[in-house]
């Protein structure tokens, strides 16, 4: 085996030198111990070229000889080694003069070691030591502009560098340097220019042994070194950027947004202030995360996973993608600051924000129901038809204080505390016109304003504290919560019913309203994970939970002054609901290569006291609610998984649903509620599959859930076929189970060199509801409400960065929306969607893009008419400046005017097409500058 | 009979190292264990750009709250008759994706070199293909410098490079094992690499254990499964795929070509 390597070696050199080289270089010579002259067998024998150490060649000798040929003429070095022996360096030349070189015999010698111990006398410096680590402050030393990282270790007392870069500190030979925990070789200036200048370090620190220090940078070899780190300064920024958006349109549309935000170190400071009627109502996620709260955005879990936090949900104004809910023409205010600094090494956080902000709202929708009756002998019954017509004049005005604080206490523990207090305040204002048939027999004629104020107070408070401990998967952690909040509504509703048929007359109300209610949530949860093996461990969790809920609900008639004095007993009530809980829970996760199985249950002991403050009575119940789950996850790669997940869950009933109580906002609608609710349980079961080919650019994405709900609790209706008036209570059904169900599948494909993507969809969504229905004919007649909505579609798609990109899609949908009190009157109706849009990147930095919709809805049985809609954008921008940061864009939205606000349902026994006012067509001029200055930097490394 | 063949293998070996190393045993054939050691905040840093700073600086807080600086990844290495076949080792748990899918830091190469032939088949795993390279060895001007130091108990002389033209290497080989091979796709220095750090791409490969054992043929057997290519129809699939995904391109076609 000795003989063969370098034969082979030789042999290969033999082999390409043929076929090239005429004039071959070469070398030879032998190696042997000085001493004893016995060979040196195995000895490795390299060519460098001298000017650059660049290796040509290399062989190993045998027999105590080597030969290299076919070596490239030049001033070369020949360097010879030999374990435990000192390296024998020659320089030599081959030219046409000397095609070869004998070394003769070269005479190794063993290594001497020579301990050349250097002395340092320590000078008293500002350093600091902390532990065992020495820790220099870089700034207290001066080195000349553009200095390397050497220059200023040759300046820190203790330390010297020597002409090969050798590090000795306090003594010691340094065996590692670090840069920021990661180790540094030094670059060779011949190969890469990049540098590590004196002026980017931050701190050195010098330890010697297997310190804190050493253990965070996970390097750790078993050797107690002398070790350097280089602790580099952070990116600081200096500077500010923002934004201005000026926006001028027809039909009064406009749309003003400012934002500014600055930087300063490592705070962040930033303002903004936008107002329009286009339905922008806020900033949009992109805005957001740079002027808003910038901890929203991508978390990491402990195991790498990721949470994406979209934040900003429940601030009623500024939703997900800063839009309103489409229905009317809002006009919308809103303005905010940040502030964010990190202190103490970064260990400490604070990140707070204020948001102010009014919304108005304004518009008219109209309302057609079809309310199916029972019959007799489970014949299908009568339907009521009515319509109404709505006008509404909504304000709100909010402002918002939140602030988080985060501590690092050390590299296991964290805590982080949060706080936020909002009080909104509303007036809205609706004028209702209606009137209900019995086929075609004008049943009755509604005429109803309702006005209503409300103030409402929202604090919340969390304190979360996590420790882990050393055992890799141990860890504790605490989390504690509170929930306040208080709304306060005062109105009048003022009503007029013209009753016609068997029990003609007229109904008027004129009413004070009065409305508070209260909650307050005290949760504690601490949980505590143990490993078992490194693929099992059991997660284990206690909780209390104190949910306190009040509401007082309180109608007045006027007296005979004209006041509103007279208290209405069926119309009022004050109500509490107290909530103690105890939850336990175990759940085991298993987690081994590409299995991950979790299962487990949680289970609470809940006391419901209910109590009715106007008649004293107080009703006590217990329930044990059950909180199972398991799931099974296989990832055959990182593009490729399948999941199959188990949980049942407990519903309880809500304070709304339990107080007994009328309710006659709508009196031709009035709600009653029920005391006597229980909990309902739901069992849902879920499944998903994806695929992601990168190469071949072929996806698929499976997904399907089913759910069936026990002792659910169901809307049941009792109608007077005479007057149109509708009574809603909800009652646990018994003997019945509600389901839901979803199957979502996507296939997309890249189609190879046209690079067009090609995909179809097809998606089924259903659910199984059941309730009550009475009226004369028939008592608590069962109805089942079936909604199923199956849609398929295909589309294609291109996108070329810079260039162009478009996008076309388009599929049939089918909706099955049917009650078995009226099968013959349903909503069955076929549909159509499609979209299509593109970009293009002009030359002179001009970009033209469209977009447009399509809606068909064809007439059902119970929705005589059909339904179409197209809506066409389209926007062209020119673009100014270097870097693109001035735009002056013309866009036209709704081209064709055929924006038209449309909605059909079905629920319970109604079945319910809605129209209302949206926004339509209208140009705008826009003007949007990004303007930026940065500066203060510290080069990046 | 195979216990007695082996025994005789192992006393002949022996033997044979007896008969012709007068002063020093050299490793001839056996097994090391590397360990890949990238730094994910390093990696995570160069992804935030000016762009993306307002989303990805707090999101990178939050890695550094909860994750490691340094991923560990293992392999071995198998060595004889002038041959090394070079295996990842799958990680007990699979952290989740985002910035730990991008191939620096992950094992995507299985690789066989054949250092007498010049030749070497790598089974390389891009997302869901699996290829088989099949091409020369890798030309690299090495420059050797006076460095040493020791690694797994070794003497190792500090070489450096420029790999794919433009990534710097620094590599430490050993003359005690007459084997010029390395991790990876790194070779072509007068003795086994046990060490590779790319400074600029926070990425180091370390030998944390040589076992000097006699290797049957039969452990040295070259990958098989995957789409036969070379290096160069590798990059023009991977190019013309990667084509629109922007700066990220980069990152990964030179993660993958490595």
């Amino acid at each position: 085996m000795k003989i063969t390597i370098p034969a082979l070696i030789i042999i290969l050199c033999l082999c390409t030198v043929s076929v090239f080289a005429q004039n071959t270089y070469s070398v030879k010579g032998s190696v042997a111990d000085t001493a004893t002259s016995s060979k040196l067998t195995n000895a490795t024998v390299s060519v460098l070229n001298a000017k650059d150490s660049i290796l040509q060649k290399f062989t190993r000798v045998k027999d105590g000889n080597f030969e290299i040929n076919n070596l490239k003429k030049g001033k070369l070095i020949l360097l010879v080694t030999y374990p435990g022996y000192a390296d024998y360096v020659d320089r030599f030349t081959l030219d046409s003069a000397h095609t070869t070189h004998d070394f003769g015999r070269i005479k190794m010698i063993l290594k001497t070691q020579l301990l050349a111990e250097v002395i340092i006398k320590a000078k008293a410096a500002a350093v600091k030591i902390k532990g065992d680590t020495t820790e220099f402050n870089a700034a207290a030393f001066t080195v000349q502009p553009n200095a390397k990282v050497e220059d200023l270790l040759k300046e820190l007392p203790g330390i010297q560098v020597d002409k090969d870069g050798k590090i000795t500190a306090q003594g010691q030979t340094v065996n590692k340097v670090l840069v920021d925990g990661e180790e540094f070789f030094g670059d060779d200036p011949t190969l890469v220019t990049k540098n590590l200048r004196a002026d980017m370090v931050d701190k050195v620190q010098l330890y010697d042994k297997k310190s804190d220090q050493a253990t965070f940078t996970g390097i750790d070899d078993g050797v107690k070194n002398k070790t350097l780190n280089i602790k580099l300064k952070e990116d600081k920024k200096n500077g500010y950027f923002g934004k201005i958006d000026a926006e001028g349109g027809t039909d009064k549309y406009y749309q003003e947004q400012l934002m500014f935000n600055r930087f300063k170190g490592k705070q962040k400071f930033s303002v903004y202030g936008t107002i329009g009627n286009t339905g922008k109502t806020g900033l949009g996620w992109e805005d957001n995360s740079k002027y808003g709260n910038s901890s929203n955005g991508l978390e990491f879990g402990d195991g790498g996973e990721i949470y994406f936090y979209g934040g900003g949900g429940d601030d009623g104004l500024d939703s997900f993608s800063g839009q309103y809910n489409g229905q009317g023409i809002p006009l919308a205010r809103s303005g905010g600051a940040h502030y964010d600094t990190k202190w103490n090494s970064d260990k400490e956080s604070i990140n707070t924000n204020y948001k102010i902000g009014s919304l108005n709202v304004d518009g008219t929708r109209n309302t057609q129901t079809q309310n199916n009756l029972p019959g007799v002998n489970d014949q299908p019954g009568i339907a009521l038809n009515s319509n109404s017509d709505q006008t509404f004049h909504n304000h709100m005005f909010r402002q918002k204080l939140d602030a988080t604080y985060q501590l690092k206490i050390d590299t296991s523990s964290n805590l982080k505390v949060s706080v936020d207090g909002t009080t909104k305040s509303s007036i809205t204002n609706n004028h209702y016109n209606s009137t209900s048939f019995r086929n075609d027999t004008l049943l009755n004629k509604n005429t109803r304003d309702v006005i209503n104020n409300g103030d409402q107070k929202i604090f919340n408070a969390n304190v979360f504290y996590n420790k882990k401990f050393k055992k890799v998967g141990r860890s504790f952690s605490v989390n504690i919560t509170e929930a306040y909040n208080q709304n306060k509504t005062n109105g009048f509703l003022k009503s007029e019913t013209d009753f016609f048929g068997k029990q003609a007359g007229t109904q008027k109300i004129d009413q004070y309203k009065t409305g508070l209610s209260e909650s307050n949530i005290i949760n504690t949860n601490f949980t505590y994970s143990e490993p078992f093996t490194k693929a099992l461990a059991l997660v284990l969790n206690y909780g209390i939970n104190i949910n306190n809920g009040r509401s007082d609900r309180r109608s007045f008639d006027k007296d005979a002054s004209g006041n509103y004095t007279i208290l209405d007993d069926t119309l009022s009530n004050n109500f509490k609901l107290n909530q103690l809980s105890n939850q336990l829970g175990a759940i085991f996760n298993y987690k081994k290569k590409k299995v991950i199985i979790n299962f487990g249950s949680k289970v609470s002991t809940v006391n419901f006291k209910q109590i009715d403050e106007f008649t004293n009575n107080t009703l006590t119940r217990n329930f044990v609610n059950w909180y199972p789950q398991a799931s099974f996850q296989y990832k055959f790669s990182q593009q490729q998984s399948f999941r199959i997940n188990y949980n049942g869950n407990t519903s309880q009933p809500s304070i709304e649903q339990i107080q007994p109580v009328r309710v006659n906002t709508d009196p031709l609608n009035v709600t009653l509620g029920n005391p006597d609710l229980k909990p309902s349980f739901t069992n849902r079961i879920s499944a998903s599959y994806n695929s992601y080919k990168v190469i071949s650019g072929q996806s698929i994405w499976l997904s399907g859930s089913y759910s069936r709900t026990i002792n659910p609790i169901v809307s049941n209706v009792t109608t007077d076929d005479a007057t149109g008036v509708s009574t809603y209570q909800s009652s646990n059904l018994k003997g019945h189970q509600t389901s839901n169900m979803y199957f979502n599948a996507y296939f997309d494909q890249k189609i190879p060199k046209v690079e067009i993507n090609a995909g179809i969809g097809l998606n089924m969504n259903g659910s199984n509801y059941f309730n009550l229905a009475s009226n004369q004919l028939a008592k608590n007649q069962l109805n089942e409400t079936k909604v199923y909505t199956y849609s398929a579609s295909f589309r294609l798609s291109k996108y070329k960065q810079k260039k162009y990109d478009f996008w076309a899609g388009a599929g049939p949908t089918y909706t099955v929306n049917s009650q078995s009190l009226q099968p013959l009157i349903n909503n069955n109706g076929s549909g159509f969607n499609g979209y299509a849009g593109f970009n293009v990147y002009l030359p002179a930095k001009f970009q033209i893009g469209t977009d447009a919709n399509y809606q068909y809805n064809a007439a059902t049985q119970s929705v005589r008419e059909d339904f179409r809609r197209t809506t066409l954008n389209a926007s062209i921008t020119k673009s100014f400046m270097k870097d693109e940061s001035l735009k002056l864009s013309i866009s036209g939205n709704d081209l064709l005017n055929q924006n038209v606000g449309y909605n059909r349902t079905g629920s319970g026994n109604l079945l319910t097409q809605e129209r209302y006012t949206s926004i339509k067509r209208y140009f705008m001029l826009s003007l949007v500058w990004d303007f930026n200055h940065m500066g203060g930097g510290t080069p990046k490394k | 009979m195979k216990y007695i063949i082996l025994t005789i293998t192992i006393l002949f070996v022996l033997g044979s190292n007896r008969l012709f190393a007068q002063n020093k045993h050299f490793t001839e054939n056996g097994t090391i264990t590397f360990e890949k050691t990238i730094n994910m905040y390093a990696i995570f840093e160069k992804q935030i750009t000016k762009d993306n700073e307002s989303f990805l600086r707090p999101a990178f807080d939050s890695y550094k709250k909860t994750q490691k600086q340094f991923k560990v990844l293992k392999s071995t290495m198998t060595f004889g008759n002038n041959k090394t076949l070079y295996t990842p080792i799958e990680p007990e748990t699979v952290t989740g994706g985002f910035f730990s899918d991008s191939p620096m830091a992950g094992q995507v190469n299985t690789v066989f070199t054949d250092l007498s032939a010049g030749s070497v088949i790598n089974q390389k795993k891009v997302f869901e293909e699996t290829f088989l390279v099949k091409d020369s060895t890798r030309k690299i001007n090495w420059k050797i410098t006076s460095e040493t130091r020791e690694i797994a108990g070794y003497t190792c002389r500090r070489a450096n490079a420029l790999v794919l033209d433009s990534i710097y290497a620094v590599a430490f080989y050993t003359d005690e094992i007459p084997v010029s091979g390395g991790p990876e796709l790194f070779n072509g220095l007068p003795g086994m690499i046990l060490g590779v750090a790319l400074p600029h791409e926070n990425v180091t490969w370390f030998a944390t254990k040589v076992t000097d054992v006699p290797i049957d043929e039969k452990a040295l057997a070259p990958p098989k499964k995957g789409k036969a290519v070379n290096n160069k129809s590798l990059y023009t699939t991977l190019s013309s795929v990667m084509k629109n995904w922007g700066e990220y391109a980069q990152i990964y076609l030179k993660a993958f070509m490595l």
